[in-house]
């Protein structure tokens, strides 16, 4: 696929160490490619810690209107296939797992599979994605909310970034990535600035519509965006209450409230709570009827009530510390005024 | 809102069909002046392209009867727009549904311009129910303004806008509660003041479904998403107050038919049964 020009040398990787394979990865570079851009190196090596170790392939792509995964199964399966295996050796996994969203992929994957690997067709929902999700999917275990699952053992990459692997122990750079370019998948090289991907002279947003922002001055593609797509949201409609974006939240927030909050271009404190438990799925943006982008809201509600606490957390450290100082004065001052009563009683005595 | 449209039509020929071409007439001139007013009041055409003008035009030449004078529905559509909606600053900041403010105000206005007299039967069914003197259902069951089980033509007309309705409801256009929730606030003070169909009945289950603007309001005007509220309970709550209250105007009150005012009274109350709206 990669032009062989720029090249390094391969490596062998089925006879190579554990440690020479990693050392590989971590010179590449190789981030998540999946949209979170964690280092894979530093994943890897965090997981090895704990053992037994569990590898999971993600295929499941659960962004509205995006291919980028599927498309990359289908066409390089075998490449896919060589990067979980290699991480798989590097952990000394107990078993491999490989979750897709196509049946088709699927049975195709089951005829080329070895031993102590899994292939599992899980539907496509939005929550199915997850990697906390995927892994009680997959093996049944709940992993703990805090931290990351590689404390637990599991390992749970990208298809798009196990690719990456295979492609680096083979010596051949990352220098491009496929991405869905409104509805239509295909390889775009890396830094390629991202209003130049689509071409037409069109608000865009850099990932799918729910989730993607809009474009940044002189943004440019980076291997975690798995989509550019057209921006529906500058023809949004005025919010007409009708309730589908509180319908629509996985995890069920009171979506309309918070955006009706945020158009008030204020902090809001009590939100929080609520804004904490969001996982910038982008459900309500899909689900409103208006073409209103919610997500947008959220994040600048966010954004505002995060600011919002630095400000009064700084102040409340700020009153302490003069509190503090107040009552290191008085205590003192309490003590200079027992010792001149001392000294008065002594006084009067003589 | 084009499955609002769709989703009407068949309602729109039943009563074009039956209440003659006249009808056509009304409702395609309340819908323009509808849409007019919208567009000189918002000045621009982005406005209309949501098609919320369209359906409140609609509405409103539906409510009204095919002999009312020309001036009425464009008398009835300005009012809904400007008063209705754009005085509150515009789609989905509206208190009350527009189209029944329109209709609502041409109601209290001109009441005479708004009494139905079928040409055939004299009177309409709900009408003959109320203002009968001492005779059983059976008595009058004969009366030419009755059909099979509701009154005669408006049977059909609404069994064509359960149709449309059920389109949207299965689409998921509209929650399927709202509807069946107005439709059981019919049901249950229709069963309770039956009576066994004696000489004080208010008329049975299946006349009052398929009587007057049942399920036209039931499923066109109750669901409007911005003045109906979206959580579950305030749902049912909304709906059985908007049917029996309707029903009670129907049967006790001075109007031929009570929708408008139910609907008016439900939207009134949506800050408590709701209070995120209040935002």
């Amino acid at each position: 696929m990669q032009q062989a020009s720029c090249s390094v040398a391969p490596i062998n990787w089925e006879q190579a160490t554990p440690d020479v394979l990693l050392d590989r990865i971590a010179e590449a570079n190789i981030v998540g490619m999946g949209g979170a851009g964690f280092s894979t190196a530093k994943k890897i090596a965090r997981a090895r810690k704990h053992p037994p170790n569990v590898v999971i392939a993600n295929g499941m792509e659960t962004d509205p209107r995006v291919s980028a995964d599927r498309v990359l199964l289908e066409r390089h399966l075998q490449d896919v296939l060589v990067g979980l295996r290699i991480v798989a050796r590097i952990l000394n996994a107990v078993h491999s797992y490989v979750a897709v969203s196509r049946e088709r992929t699927a049975r195709t994957a089951q005829a080329v599979l070895k031993e102590k690997e899994t292939v599992r067709y899980v539907k496509p929902t939005y929550q199915n994605g997850a990697e906390r999700e995927l892994i009680q999917i997959l093996t049944g275990d709940v992993v703990k909310d805090s931290g990351f699952p590689a404390d637990d053992g599991y390992v749970v990459l990208n298809v798009h970034t196990l690719f990456a692997v295979a492609q680096c122990i083979a010596g051949i750079p990352l220098t491009k990535r496929l991405i869905t370019v409104n509805n239509e998948t295909r390889w775009v090289d890396i830094a390629t600035p991202v209003e130049a991907i689509l071409g037409a002279d069109q608000p865009i947003r850099v990932g799918c519509y729910a989730t993607g922002h809009r474009p940044r001055e002189n943004e440019v593609l980076t291997a975690t965006v798995n989509a550019i797509s057209i921006d529906k949201s500058v023809q949004a409609q005025p919010c007409i209450n009708c309730g589908w974006c509180d319908d629509a939240c996985p995890r069920t927030l009171p979506v309309q409230s918070l955006y009706l909050l945020s158009l008030q271009q204020k902090p809001d404190i009590t939100t929080q709570e609520a804004l904490d438990r969001c996982n910038d799925c982008g459900a309500c943006v899909v689900a409103c009827p208006s073409n209103i982008h919610l997500l947008d809201y959220l994040r600048e509600l966010r954004q505002r009530n995060v600011v919002e606490q630095k400000r009064t957390s700084r102040a409340a450290k700020a009153r302490a510390r003069v509190e503090a100082r107040e009552r290191r004065l008085r205590s003192q001052a309490i003590k200079v005024d027992a010792s001149r009563v001392e000294r008065m009683q002594q006084q009067h005595k003589w | 809102m084009i499955h609002v449209v769709i989703a009407l039509m068949p309602g729109i020929g039943a009563c074009v069909w039956f209440l003659g071409f006249r009808m056509f007439l009304v409702v395609l001139i309340a819908t323009l002046a509808a849409v007019i007013t919208e567009l000189f009041g918002t000045r621009s055409f982005k406005s209309i392209r949501d098609g919320s003008a369209i359906i409140t035009g609609l509405l409103i030449g539906l409510c009204l009867p095919p002999t009312v004078d020309i001036w009425v529905p464009i008398f009835a559509s300005v009012c809904a727009i400007t008063l209705g909606k754009l005085i509150f600053g515009g789609l989905g900041k509206n208190l009350f549904n527009p189209a029944m403010v329109g209709y609502a105000i041409v109601l209290i206005a001109f009441p005479m311009q708004l009494v139905y007299l079928d040409a055939l039967t004299g009177a309409t069914a709900l009408e003959i129910v109320k203002h009968r003197d001492g005779e059983t259902l059976n008595q009058i069951a004969s009366h030419p303004a009755f059909g099979l089980v509701g009154a005669k033509h408006f049977e059909w007309i609404n069994l064509a806008f359960l149709v449309g309705g059920l389109y949207l409801v299965l689409l998921r256009v509209i929650p399927w509660l709202l509807p069946l929730s107005v439709l059981l606030g019919i049901a249950i003070p229709a069963l309770i003041f039956y009576r066994s169909g004696g000489a004080q009945s208010s008329g049975s289950l299946w006349f009052n479904w398929f009587a007057g603007g049942t399920m036209l309001t039931a499923f066109f005007v109750a669901t409007d998403p911005v003045t109906s509220p979206s959580a579950k309970l305030p749902q049912i709550v909304y709906g059985l107050f908007i049917g029996s209250v309707a029903f009670f105007i129907r049967c006790f009150g001075t109007w031929a038919d009570g929708f408008a005012f139910a609907i008016l009274l439900g939207n009134a109350f949506l800050p408590i049964l709701e209070p995120k709206k209040m935002v």
